[in-house]
């Protein structure tokens, strides 16, 4: 079965994505796209997408959670060559092939632009989380920009803010 | 002489000193694993991300953190233009900003609506940042974290009698008007219209635009066909366009390519270009990610069917791993090929110590 996006709202989120990038960027993009299509669409592994999203569970959830884990799995195998940044863009873009997969496997009513914009929203937040970009790290970068701090390696998230194990729980319980 | 005591593996694994602390049973806080802990084989993902996301949070700089936010703000941002969510598009907007490339982005056009760039070009005032951190981090809004959608995710994205909300939006910005219309008629019959559409355009008030062609045919475009120009199966593009290469494995993969289609044309590049794929490209490795396909095959031929659809597995993540040259997935490929069975469980098995190899299809993806 061919893995183009059908649907033209999910299309154009991917399209309108792999235009902003950077050329600078788009070979770090295209190659965790790749990766993550490998594993979502690949002849032995696609069963493992379609057990994803056949659980019980809201589509939204299910869609950004098991992204964020593939970004994970990818992650680590690419022992620290991915680039963090890219990781966003391309964690949304899997997102919306896996929506797209899910509507045409009729998991999913058609997807709208509210379920889109929902997948979009909390596949960012689950991948930022993933990485341990959280508040506190905004508030960094915000103090960096206002000349506090100067771009050097940043001290270990403290505060208000979860720390990244915190994560592990409820990834791990998807 | 020293003796060394055979322990069967079950007794190993549940063996432990008297006094050892076991950590929270519920797996909570210590996340460490003790040598006396059973090995978790089948949650890969879960120790996973607690080695990567400390140590990311930890050494990442704000340069980086500030580029991660941009991108983040940019995908929102556009998300935010086509699905018309006003609400997402002013959180990519301030995102962008806070990243720091949202003066640069909106001159370059990077974000999809003149909300986006407006914001990005503003100046960073506390309620913006504050609204738009409180929706990408309060777990409160978080639908990612929630077990369900949460009532105020709702509110803010949830279906509107009054439909999409533009209001702050100008459609002339370079969207195409008729992509903001969700009716069949105004399908893309192919993303590389957009795609090749002069970046420029995107985001510049006033640009023209373009009349949408019926299905089926593509867009015209002046733009030039760096990119997602298609060069054929034969045609590989010069050794130096990596990012071409990696499309045209893309594009493969999203046309329904099937694996020996996919090795053929890994075959027919360069040597340097085979190089380049598998060297340079972290995470990407074509040759390696055949072995999920070899196992496939294999798996046809096996009397024992589980195991070997969870080889599958190993194979297709293994090869991820041998994008970096892993020794142990070479020789784990050269037994699928060979079909040595026992010889391939025992390189499992050893291949799991030198880089995450998954036995359980399911713990993958799923738990």
């Amino acid at each position: 079965m061919a893995q183009t996006i059908q649907n033209p709202i999910l299309k154009k989120i991917e399209a309108g994505i792999e235009a902003k990038i950077p050329p600078e960027s788009r070979q770090q993009y295209m190659a965790i796209v790749v990766s993550g299509m490998q594993i979502m669409f690949s002849t032995g592994t696609r069963h493992l997408l379609m057990q994803k999203i056949q659980q019980p569970g809201d589509i939204v959830t299910k869609v950004s959670m098991g992204i964020a884990q593939l970004i994970g799995t990818i992650y680590n195998q690419a022992k620290g060559k991915m680039s963090v940044p890219e990781a966003i863009p391309a964690a949304i873009t899997l997102a919306m092939q896996a929506l797209d997969f899910a509507e045409r496997m009729k998991v999913t009513p058609p997807v709208t632009g509210d379920v889109a914009a929902q997948v979009v929203q909390a596949t960012a937040q689950a991948t930022l989380k993933l990485f341990g970009i959280g508040r506190n790290k905004v508030q960094e970068v915000l103090s960096a920009r206002q000349g506090s701090l100067t771009p050097q390696t940043m001290a270990p998230p403290t505060g208000a803010a979860p720390p990244a194990a915190a994560l592990v729980p409820q990834l791990g319980a998807q | 002489m020293m003796m060394k005591s055979h322990t069967s593996w079950d007794s190993r694994w549940n063996f432990r000193l008297s006094g050892e602390p076991l950590g929270d049973p519920s797996d909570g806080p210590n996340k460490k694993l003790h040598w006396s802990q059973p090995r978790r084989l089948y949650d890969p993902v879960s120790a996973g991300v607690a080695a990567f996301a400390s140590i990311f949070a930890g050494t990442a700089t704000v340069a980086t953190v500030a580029t991660a936010i941009g991108f983040t703000g940019m995908a929102l941002g556009v998300a935010g233009a086509i699905t018309g969510n006003s609400n997402l598009a002013k959180i990519g907007g301030t995102l962008g900003l806070i990243g720091g490339v949202g003066s640069l982005a909106a001159g370059a056009g990077m974000f999809g609506t003149d909300a986006a760039a407006s914001s990005a070009g503003a100046s960073l005032d506390s309620s913006a940042t504050n609204d738009a951190m409180n929706q990408m981090f309060d777990p409160a809004t978080s639908a990612a974290t929630d077990s369900g959608v949460s009532s105020s995710t709702m509110a803010a994205f949830g279906p509107s009698a009054a439909g999409p909300d533009l209001s702050g939006m100008t459609m002339a910005s370079g969207v195409p008007s008729d992509a903001l219309s969700m009716s069949g008629a105004s399908s893309l019959a192919s993303p590389s219209g957009l795609l090749n559409a002069a970046p420029s355009n995107f985001g510049a008030t006033g640009a023209p635009v373009q009349p949408m062609p019926a299905t089926g045919t593509s867009l015209a475009t002046n733009a030039p066909p760096a990119f997602h120009a298609p060069t054929g199966l034969s045609n590989p593009p010069p050794p130096t366009d990596l990012a071409g290469l990696a499309q045209q494995a893309k594009d493969m993969i999203a046309s329904g390519k099937s694996e020996a289609d996919l090795q053929t044309w890994y075959k027919g590049l360069t040597p340097l270009q085979q190089t380049l794929m598998s060297q340079q490209f972290p995470g990407v490795n074509l040759q390696g990610g055949l072995l999920g396909a070899a196992s496939s095959m294999y798996n046809g031929l096996s009397p024992t069917g589980k195991l070997v659809a969870g080889q599958t597995v190993a194979g297709a993540v293994g090869g991820l791993a041998n994008a970096y040259g892993s020794y142990e997935t070479n020789k784990l490929q050269t037994n699928i090929n060979n079909q040595n069975q026992t010889e391939l469980q025992r390189q499992i098995r050893n291949a799991s110590s030198v880089v995450p190899v998954y036995y359980n299809p399911t713990g993958l993806l799923g738990s």
